[in-house]
């Protein structure tokens, strides 16, 4: 168990030491929140997604608000959980690679929830959830029980911590790999949609730790390390024209089309067998007639791309098939009938909705917007023109319900990256769109965002320096 | 709670039905797999593969009950079914590894790299370091660095939507 008591000191003088000692803790409601690492929003029938591949969730969202243009604040689980935890960009936090730490001073969700009183547990598997990148701040008990496991490994893990757990409100974090690489998963539900049994490389392909990563258009580069086939010193490797300048080495293997088939289908029975844990943890919960007391928020990090761009994972670019996720609230006791919310939100306002049904404030210079304004009665949250995403390989994106706009080159952090953007005309290769957004205006909502946010690290002082000086000597823009 | 423990009590349970029962929970699979749809999952509705039929039927029925089969499939370890190890877990110093450079000169790079394939497609007229140079350029960092940086930039002006000047 991860104890916190010093942060938690720093946490309360960071909130004015406002902590609601004279709040009755027991008025308060509790949380559970699933995280469903990689599950695209497509998959889950409730989302709209087809197929019938999520019956629990698509259950649970019938008694739910359902989110239904919900977009993740990052391609990948570190940054995306990052910012779950803070309600801020990833790239306020600290670096967007894999430098990445979260920092002692911003307090996360756990923490500020604990200082009001609250019991906070994680039950995570491991990979970047790893307490190493320092996501567990603020909850008092963090574990993974196995290295890249599934909701089966850490709900019943959540759920022993809960019985010791149940005599105050509590906040439970519960996260699984379920539709993450390796898809496969075991027989008969990871093999429900597949016609035939897989054999050859196409089975080792679906078992294996990373392999369809390691995939680019039909070609399997199995000796290949991701940082190999993409590196980071190309400007953008998740471009057609990166792409195809993949060269196979002798042990590639070129895949029949059925492989690539049974990549998906492997994926879908992946999520079925997610939705499954899901529905294993609701009934968990109603055994212990918690149900009635507690909300349950079901949400992924990210999606997948399974070939769409000739590629089969999340880190490159991005897309719909990546930012698009499932985000579904069930309130306490349940909604009588699904309520569809179609606005954009971001999983970066999951933290300002649990601190408003939990009666705390939100700590200051978080970018989330609360969901539910009006609580149950299904009165609009306030609306806003886009949500905004940063990825690991240099992308930024902005979506709204019409498309996205990725702008790539620059990384999220980069001190250079909002004058880059204000210079660079969207007839550049540095943007991409998917769907039929109003690119322009897609353009100064993205524009906007970036000059309230302020970017963690690293500054190039001396350069900046340097700079300052021969600028003001020509007269150039960008003078500061 | 175990799972077995749980379909026992589930089982034995009176009052009110659970929303989130057994047969609820894995009713989407097993209607999948019951293609005769006679409640009952049997030799031949089961996938080839994977565990016997006869060590998920826990009453010998010769056939599954959905509890019986939420009970099979949650038998299974997910890491470790088909005989494949286990996955190491994320080794952040490994993983950091892979950007060789520090931030600082990373940051630098991308930026004249940037500017460069900018400069190709808006400015073709301006002379451009070659990819080498970029490196060695951020690496080094300073007065040159900051000398190619102002260039580019000012090649691009002229074609900035923003205009040239600031």
């Amino acid at each position: 168990m991860m104890r916190i008591a010093p942060v938690l000191t720093l946490a309360t003088a960071m909130l004015g030491g406002c902590a609601g000692q004279d709040v009755e803790t027991s008025t308060r409601p509790s949380f559970v929140i699933i995280s469903l690492d990689t599950l695209r929003a497509d998959r889950v029938g409730a989302m709209g997604g087809e197929g019938s591949l999520t019956p629990n969730l698509d259950r649970l969202a019938a008694q739910s608000f359902v989110f239904s243009q919900a977009y993740a604040q990052s391609t990948e689980t570190l940054f995306s959980h990052a910012s779950l935890f803070s309600g801020r960009y990833p790239s306020e936090l600290s670096t967007v690679d894999y430098h990445f730490s979260y920092p002692p001073s911003v307090p996360t969700m756990a923490e500020v929830l604990g200082l009001y009183g609250y019991q906070t547990g994680a039950a995570v598997s491991g990979g970047h959830l790893s307490p190493a990148f320092g996501l567990g701040k603020g909850f008092q008990h963090y574990e993974g029980p196995v290295e890249w496991g599934s909701l089966r490994h850490t709900v019943p893990a959540g759920m022993t911590w809960l019985d010791d757990h149940q005599d105050g409100p509590f906040l439970l974090f519960l996260h699984g790999y379920d539709a993450h690489a390796r898809y496969l998963k075991p027989p008969p539900v990871g093999q429900l949609y597949m016609s035939e049994v897989p054999i050859g490389p196409g089975r080792a392909l679906v078992q294996s730790t990373m392999g369809t990563a390691q995939v680019v258009g039909d070609v399997w580069h199995q000796r290949r390390r991701f940082d190999q086939l993409f590196p980071v010193d190309r400007l953008r490797p998740h471009t057609a024209e990166a792409l195809a300048s993949i060269t196979p080495d002798p042990s590639a293997i070129r895949l029949q089309p059925a492989d690539l088939t049974r990549i998906a289908q492997a994926y879908d029975g992946a999520a079925t067998y997610a939705d499954l844990q899901v529905g294993v943890l609701m009934a968990a919960l109603e055994q212990r007639g918690l149900l009635e007391t507690t909300w349950v928020i079901v949400l992924s990090d990210h999606g997948e791309e399974l070939g769409e761009r000739g590629l089969f994972d999340h880190r490159l670019g991005m897309s719909k098939a990546l930012l698009h996720v499932p985000l579904i609230i069930r309130p306490p006791g349940g909604l009588d009938a699904a309520q569809v919310k179609a606005q954009p939100v971001g999983l970066i306002d999951v933290l300002p909705t649990v601190l408003e049904q939990a009666g705390v404030p939100a700590p200051a210079g978080i970018h989330g917007q609360q969901l539910l304004d009006g609580g149950e009665d299904g009165e609009p949250a306030p609306t806003r023109r886009a949500i905004f995403a940063e990825g690991p390989w240099r992308t930024i994106g902005a979506v709204d319900g019409t498309g996205g706009l990725v702008f790539s080159g620059i990384s999220a952090h980069s001190a250079h990256l909002q004058k880059m953007l204000q210079h660079t005309p969207l007839s550049s290769e540095a943007f991409e769109t998917w769907g039929s957004p109003d690119r322009p205006q897609l353009l100064q909502a993205m524009q906007a965002w970036r000059r309230k946010l302020s970017p963690h690290l690293p500054r190039p002082s001396a350069d900046s320096e340097a700079r300052r000086k021969i600028l003001q000597e020509r007269g150039y823009w960008g003078a500061p | 709670m175990s799972l077995v423990l749980w379909l026992t009590l589930a089982a034995c349970r009176t009052g009110p039905a659970p929303t989130w029962s057994a047969e609820k929970v894995v009713s989407g699979v097993f209607s999948r797999l019951d293609k005769d749809a006679d409640g009952v999952v049997r030799p031949a509705e089961l996938w080839r593969e994977g565990p016997s039929l006869a060590s998920m039927d826990q009453n010998k029925s010769g056939g599954l009950s959905p509890a019986e089969l939420l009970a099979g499939i949650q038998a299974q370890d997910p890491s470790a079914f088909d005989d494949r190890p286990g996955r190491p877990g994320v080794s952040v110093t490994r993983w950091r590894s892979v950007l060789r450079r520090s931030p600082e000169v990373r940051t630098r790079w991308e930026l004249l790299r940037f500017l460069v394939i900018e400069a190709e497609l808006r400015s073709p007229q301006t002379p451009l370091p070659s990819a080498a140079e970029v490196t060695a350029l951020s690496e080094a960092g300073g007065p040159a660095y900051v000398a190619a940086q102002v260039r580019l930039e000012a090649a691009l002006a002229a074609t900035s939507p923003q205009g040239a000047r600031q």
